[in-house]
Parts: C-alpha cells; sequence; structure tokens
C-alpha cells in the first residue's frame, strides 16, 4: 500500500515538473530569451517526451537562435509526428529558405501526404486500443450468435473484425513510422560527400548545414545518403542527425 | 514775423555763402624729382564749373600721360567741397631747375591761373630710361631694391582692400553679403583680382556691382577713393566658426620719384615716376555662424531661413479612373531657396504618385536671394472613389522673428469614377496585402507532453488484452459443444433404454394378468408402448399421435405392417380398458404386443 502511494506521489511530482518546465520555456521563448528557451526544451527531450508542441517549439527557439541545422531537425520531428500542420509546414519552408544548398525538396504526393496524416492522427497506442475495442465486440457479436442466430449481429460481427484488422494494422504501421529514420539532416557545415565508406574516398560533394537527406545504410561510423537529386554518397555519421 | 523773415533770410544766405565757397585753383606738384623717376603734377579747381582749361607748356618735360582727370566730391564737417583734378605725368629731361608754368582755366567769365612750380631736378639713379619694367621683385639692384621697400611702405597705406560682411554672427541659412572694397589714394591702372577667396561651408551668390561707382571715402582725416569691386550674397551651409581667405590683388601703382639725369654735360634732378607692380590682400575674414533654435523646431523644416509662400494646384479634382491629375507644391520666397528639399506628401493609397518633376527658379539679379521650386507630381488613380490629398506642411525660420513658421497647403478631394477592372483588382489591389517580411509562427503553448515510457502498443498488457477476446471465445465454444454432447447421449441412453423399460414393464403386466386385473394390465401396456416410442424417438407422450409414430417409424425403416400393428396394440389397450374382455384375449394381447416389440427393436437394430 505504501508502495503504491509512493508511486503515486512520485508520478504526480514527475507530471508537475513536466508542466512547469514546458510552460518555463515557453515563457522564456516569450521574452525573447531563446537560450534559456532552448535549454529547458532540450531537457524535456532529453527525458524522453515526446510531442509534436514540443518539438515545434524547440525548432522554433532553434530558429531565433541562429541554430539553423538544429532548428530544420527538430521541426521536421515536428513534421514527421504531425504531418500536413500549417505552422510546422510554414515555419519548415522559412527554415529552408536559410540553406544555402538549395536542392528543391519534391512536394509529397497528396495521397501519400494525406495517408501520413492520417496515420499520425492517432498514437499508436490509440490505434491499438480502437483495434482491441472491436476485437472486444467481435467476441460478444459471435458468442451471441453461437445461442441465438441474428443476422444484424453477423453484420456487427463481421464489421468488428473488419476493423479490428484494420486498426491493429495502423498501430503496427504507426509504431514502425514512428521508428523509422528514413531520414537525417546534416548537422554541419563544409561536410564532404565520399564515394566509399572511408576517408580514402573521392569527395563527390560539399554540402552545408540543413540539407535533407535519406539514409540508406549506415557501415560503422559512416552512412549512405541519397540526396533529394537522386544522387548517392557516404558520409560521417556524426555529421547528420536523424529526423 | 517780419524779424522771422529777416533771420530766415539771413540764415539761407549764409548757408548760400558756405555752400558757394570759396572757387581756388591751384597746381601741386612735389618741389623734387629726378630724371627717371614720373613726376605728377595736378591742376584742382575746386568749387567751379571750369571750362577752356589751358595746360601750361611743361618745357623741359616729356608728357608720359595726361591731361587726365578726375573728380571728386566731399562733405567734410558740413563743408561741401567740389573738385576737379587734371593731372599730368612727366619726366624730366635734364637736370636742373625747372619751371612748370601757370595753368589757367575759366570759371564764370573769370580767367583762373595757378602758380608756377619749381622743380629741381637731379640726376636719376638709373641711366637706364626704362623704369616702367622696374619690376618690384627686382633684387640684381640694391639701391632700387631700397627704393622699392619705400614705396611698398608708402603703398601700404596708399592702396588696400578691406573685405568685410553685413553681419558677423549668422544664422545657419541667413543670406549675409560679404563686400571687397578697394581704397586708394595712389594712380593705379590694370588692378585685378589675382586670388578669390574660396567660401568654404557657404553658398555664395556674386552679385554684379558697378565697377566705375568710386567713391570718396576718408580714414583718419585722410581722403581715399573707394570702390566696391566684389559684392557676394552668402548663405552658411552649416554652424561653426569659419574663415574666409584672404582675397588678393594685383594692381600697377605709379610712384613719382625724383631723377637725376645727365643731360648734356649738366646734372639735372628732375621728379619722375615708377610704375611698380604692387601685390596686396585684405585680410582673412572671420565669420561665426549660430545653429537655427531648437525650441520651436517643427517636423517639417528641412532648413528654409527666410520668408516663404507655399501654394498647391491641382488641375482638376473628379476624373475617370487611369486618368492622370496635375499636382503642383510651389514654394517661393525670400532665403535660401536653394536649399529648400521635396516637401513630404503621404498620397493615399490606391493613386499611384510617379516622382515629381522639380524647377527651380533663382533669382540673382536682386540684392537679396529669392526665387521658387516646384514640385509637379503626375497622380494616376488606381481605384475608384473619393480620395483626400493632406494638407503639405511647409516650415522655415523667419528672421524678422526669429521663430519657425509653417505653412499649411490646401486639401483637395479627388473624386475616381469608373469601374475597376479585374486584372487590375489583381495587380493593384492586393499589392497591400503583400508580405514585407517573413518571421516563423508563434510557438504552440498547449502541453501535450507524453512520455515514450507510457506507450500502451507494444506493452504486455496491450498484448495480453488482444488474446483475451479469441481465448474466451475459445472457452465458450467449448462450453457450448460440451453441453451439446451432453444432450445427445441422453437420448442414444433413452433409445438404448427403451426395450429393456419395456421388457420391464411388461413383466409387470404379466404380474397383473397373472392376477386376472384386466384394468391394471392394460394401463401398463398403453404405457409400455407409448414410452417406448417416446424414449426411442425423443418425443414428448403429449405431442404423441397416431400419424406422427407411424411417420417415425418409416422414418427409422421399420415396415408399415408392424408400424400398424404396433398402433392396433395402442388402440386395443386403450379400448381394453373401458370395456370387458376374457383372460384368453389379455394373454392374447401380451404375447402379440411382446413379439411385435421385439420384431421392431430388431428392424430397428438392423
Amino acid at each position: 500500500m505504501h508502495k503504491i502511494l509512493g508511486l503515486l506521489l512520485l508520478c504526480s511530482v514527475q507530471a508537475f515538473s513536466q508542466e512547469v518546465s514546458f510552460e518555463s520555456a515557453n515563457a522564456a521563448y516569450e521574452t525573447g530569451n531563446y537560450t534559456e528557451a532552448i535549454v529547458q526544451y532540450q531537457e524535456l527531450v532529453d527525458q524522453s517526451f515526446q510531442s509534436k508542441n514540443l518539438f515545434y517549439n524547440l525548432g522554433n527557439a532553434y530558429f531565433k537562435n541562429n541554430e539553423l541545422a538544429l532548428s530544420i531537425l527538430y521541426l521536421e520531428k515536428a513534421q514527421k509526428l504531425a504531418p500536413g500542420d500549417d505552422n510546422i509546414q510554414h515555419n519548415l519552408r522559412l527554415a529552408y529558405l536559410n540553406t544555402s544548398d538549395k536542392i528543391e525538396p519534391l512536394p509529397e504526393l497528396f495521397f501519400i501526404l494525406w495517408w501520413k496524416r492520417f496515420l499520425s492522427s492517432k498514437t499508436a497506442s490509440q490505434w491499438a486500443k480502437l483495434g482491441l475495442l472491436f476485437s472486444f465486440i467481435a467476441f460478444i457479436s459471435f458468442a451471441i450468435i453461437r445461442i441465438r442466430k441474428n443476422w444484424l449481429l453477423k453484420v456487427l460481427a463481421s464489421f468488428s473484425v473488419v476493423c479490428f484488422l484494420a486498426f491493429t494494422s495502423l498501430a503496427f504501421l504507426k509504431n514502425s513510422y514512428d521508428k523509422s529514420h528514413e531520414y537525417a539532416i546534416v548537422m554541419q557545415d563544409d561536410v564532404q560527400l565520399l564515394s566509399a565508406p572511408n576517408s580514402s574516398g573521392k569527395e563527390l560533394f560539399r554540402v552545408n548545414q540543413g540539407l535533407k537527406v535519406r539514409r540508406i545504410e549506415s557501415i560503422d561510423t559512416w552512412t549512405k545518403l541519397r540526396l533529394e537529386d537522386g544522387n548517392e554518397a557516404w558520409v560521417k555519421s556524426e555529421a547528420i542527425a536523424s529526423i | 514775423m517780419k524779424t522771422l523773415n529777416i533771420f530766415l533770410f539771413l540764415l539761407l544766405s549764409w548757408i548760400g555763402s558756405t555752400s558757394d565757397a570759396q572757387v581756388r585753383f591751384y597746381a601741386s606738384g612735389s618741389g623734387t624729382t629726378s630724371t627717371d623717376q614720373n613726376y605728377k603734377v595736378v591742376f584742382t579747381l575746386e568749387n567751379g564749373n571750369g571750362s577752356s582749361f589751358k595746360a601750361p607748356s611743361f618745357e623741359g618735360f616729356r608728357v608720359l600721360s595726361g591731361p587726365n582727370q578726375s573728380s571728386s566730391y566731399q562733405w567734410i564737417n558740413g563743408k561741401t567741397t567740389q573738385s576737379l583734378s587734371i593731372y599730368y605725368y612727366l619726366q624730366a629731361l635734364q637736370e636742373g631747375e625747372l619751371v612748370i608754368g601757370p595753368a589757367q582755366i575759366t570759371v564764370d567769365n573769370q580767367i583762373l591761373k595757378t602758380e608756377s612750380i619749381k622743380v629741381s631736378v637731379k640726376k636719376g639713379n638709373s641711366t637706364s630710361n626704362n623704369t616702367a619694367n622696374n619690376n618690384t621683385n627686382n633684387s640684381n639692384n640694391t639701391k632700387s631694391n631700397s627704393s622699392s621697400q619705400d614705396w611698398k611702405n608708402q603703398a601700404k597705406d596708399q592702396l588696400f582692400l578691406k573685405v568685410y560682411t553685413d553681419k558677423s554672427k549668422p544664422y545657419v541659412g541667413e543670406q549675409i553679403f560679404l563686400y571687397a572694397k578697394l581704397y586708394q589714394r595712389v594712380n593705379t591702372y590694370g588692378t585685378q583680382i589675382t586670388k578669390m577667396p574660396e567660401f568654404n561651408g557657404f553658398w555664395k551668390q556674386e552679385i554684379e556691382v558697378d565697377q566705375d561707382a568710386w567713391q570718396q571715402e576718408n580714414i583718419d582725416g585722410v581722403a581715399y577713393q573707394t570702390l566696391i569691386i566684389g559684392k557676394f550674397a552668402l548663405f552658411p551651409q552649416r554652424e561653426g566658426s569659419f574663415t574666409i581667405e584672404p582675397m588678393e590683388m594685383q594692381s600697377i601703382i605709379m610712384i613719382s620719384e625724383p631723377t637725376v639725369r645727365n643731360f648734356m654735360g649738366f646734372q639735372m634732378q628732375t621728379m619722375g615716376y615708377k610704375q611698380e607692380e604692387y601685390n596686396f590682400k585684405s585680410s582673412a575674414l572671420k565669420i561665426e555662424v549660430q545653429a537655427l533654435p531648437m525650441e520651436g523646431r517643427p517636423i517639417s523644416f528641412n532648413g528654409a531661413v527666410g520668408n516663404f509662400e507655399l501654394k498647391t494646384t491641382l488641375d482638376k479634382e473628379e476624373v475617370d479612373l487611369g486618368e492622370a491629375i496635375n499636382y503642383k507644391a510651389i514654394i517661393s520666397g525670400t532665403g535660401n531657396i536653394m536649399a529648400v528639399s521635396e516637401p513630404l506628401i503621404e498620397f493615399p493609397k490606391n493613386l499611384e504618385v510617379y516622382d515629381p518633376q522639380t524647377k527651380e527658379s533663382i533669382s540673382k539679379r536682386s540684392n537679396y536671394i529669392n526665387g521658387s521650386k516646384t514640385y509637379e507630381y503626375l497622380i494616376v488613380p488606381e481605384a475608384p472613389g473619393s480620395f483626400t490629398l493632406p494638407s503639405i506642411e511647409f516650415s522655415y525660420f523667419d528672421l524678422e522673428s526669429k521663430s519657425y513658421k509653417t505653412l499649411s497647403s490646401d486639401r483637395y478631394t479627388i473624386r475616381v469614377k469608373g469601374e475597376l477592372a479585374k486584372t487590375n483588382k489583381n495587380s493593384g489591389h492586393q499589392d497591400n496585402l503583400e508580405t514585407l517580411d517573413e518571421d516563423i509562427r508563434y510557438i504552440y503553448t498547449k502541453n501535450d507532453l507524453s512520455s515514450k515510457e507510457q506507450k500502451f502498443f507494444g506493452s504486455g498488457a496491450y498484448y495480453t488484452l488482444s488474446i483475451v477476446p479469441p481465448l474466451l471465445y475459445s472457452l465458450f465454444f467449448l462450453f457450448l459443444r460440451f453441453k451439446e454432447n451432453q444432450g445427445a447421449d441422453l437420448v442414444a441412453l433413452k433409445n438404448k433404454r427403451a426395450s429393456k423399460e419395456a421388457q420391464k414393464r411388461l413383466k409387470l403386466a404379466k404380474k397383473y394378468l397373472d392376477n386376472a386385473d384386466q384394468k391394471g394390465f392394460y394401463n401398463e401396456i398403453f404405457d409400455v408402448l407409448n414410452n417406448y416410442v417416446s424414449d426411442k424417438f425423443n418425443l414428448q407422450q403429449a405431442e404423441l399421435s397416431k400419424e406422427l409414430v407411424i411417420e417415425k417409424f418409416a422414418e427409422k425403416q421399420v415396415s408399415e405392417s408392424l408400424a400398424l400393428q404396433f398402433e392396433q396394440l395402442i388402440q386395443n389397450a386403450e379400448m381394453a380398458l373401458y370395456s370387458p374382455t376374457n383372460s384368453l384375449k389379455m394373454q392374447e394381447d401380451y404375447a402379440s404386443t411382446q413379439t411385435c416389440l421385439i420384431a421392431i427393436e430388431n428392424e430397428l437394430n438392423a
């Protein structure tokens, strides 16, 4: 009993501290103290809190503090959590305007964007809960049908099975989407892109911070990238950060 | 009254006598000269209108120039002196005593004569007669050098230049006059300005002066011929202390000099003159320029000082869309008009205003600089409606009242008729919405933090819960199945036990038969047959009927005769319950029931 009480207290304390921190970070941002805001937001991120608003705000604070690559990284993270969010898209566009490498990113196909938006409208857990709900409904319907046959119940049962399968798949898809780190942002200026995953590789490009690249594979400390224009090259993994 | 008249008469006649001062005619010239010097002799007529002047013969002299004339008018201590001078430059031809004879002139029909002048002529210092080319910077002749020092010292007082302004502490933008005045009491020619000062920090405008307006001026009792040789209007451009550099001039002056000439063995001393180039300059002039007062300075003030007027005109107030309108703002007046800049006009939106055409006219004729600046705007309305051109403000510093004054122009209302074309709307109208600068959007303030650890999906709870429905369903299924199986066994059991039960009951019927209990016997037979059928076919006793029983037997492939026999037996038993029979018949029914049941059982099991 004491243990449970202690756990509850701990939880409430934690909840309290994160509330204060997010609000106080917002307050720091509001007064123009972006450095302080960054410190506080970053602390929340380090506490493995994940939220669209947190990433978005942190990205904004980095932007105001002229840390372009970090700004883009966190705005992209926010966009990943909430594809199609108007504010995030706007700020991200502005941030990309300030990068020195102008590789025009292809606009996402509308149905892919819709799909991403739909997938991200709920978290994986929410999808999973919906799936469970329909799983229970299906069970109950089938049980009743066993005893008493009824066409309405049959319809309900089949519908529930379909929903259960759909929502559970969505939960799995959303989970893998969250875990995928397909894209990355170049974090440093004047980064060499080489033809092979070692220092003796021929230099193919030089890119600057803020460039969005697609990760293909990683070997040791090297990552193979694909640029928006289709070119592929190797880069030191430390020079990029995954979205 | 008479006495007053007499007094006035006396007074006037006295004034008349003083103004009509004594007429004098005299000759002047120095008593000595030398053969290499220029000698000047002047015949002066004071206070008289002379005519038919006769010069003396100047024996022993050569006339270098003359007769030259100059006249002057002086008014000293209430005494006016009008004088006419006729002068000659002479050079003595030989040493010795020479006499310049009397000159004569006729004034009011009266002949006046001057006195003769005795001149002793020395031999000139230099045998060279070419004194005119004797330059001041001549250093190869020590004697001439020393004499040049003499004349230079003399010249300092006889020929100099003064530069002065009418105001010593002007405001920024205030017009001042700068004069350059030449003072001389020596004969010169070829006077020219060699260096003009640079008026740094001033806007300057030269004003034309009359180059022959010689005047006479007295300084400490010494009379000078004066001439304003330069006049400038200056406008200080900024505050501070400014120095106007000296103005430099050059002139050739004639200096009388005794000359000693050797003429035919005689030493002759005469008075000659020398032409010397003389450079002189004014002293530097300091001007302190004061800043305009800050107090009461209007926002629209941008440096205009003087006295100005503002006028605006609009050529039409009602136009069609796209028609151009002319709007003029004219600033005119006296003062630093060149410093006037374009007034700030806030034109309403939806009026396209082109850069103005600027016209500037500055009059340089009069002393005080005046002029006007015209700004002509071309306005093209881009949308229909009514627009108000705001009043223009123009401020200047008024020197008389030493304060700022602000002028405001009229307001105009322009009515624009017409319809806005659609294409116009897109290009012209939406300009207002053009983004000026882009900033990132503001942060989200809603706290939507959720910890990664709190994830439900993938947790044990999720998997447990997802197993529950199929598990429950399976259990339920099994339960139903079990129940069904149980029901099926009971029927089989009944079926199996039907004949056994029938045999048991038949034995009971045999007891009744042995006791000759007819009612009990047939009752038992009836029950035996009915129970058998109901157990065999899982039917309720109540629903038993003759047709159903025959049907059920047919289902089980029992022959129809047997079924009918079975049915006959039931009917017999039913009838025998109520009608008495003998014991033989009971015996017979018992045996046929037994054989029928065995036969049915056999056919069922076949």
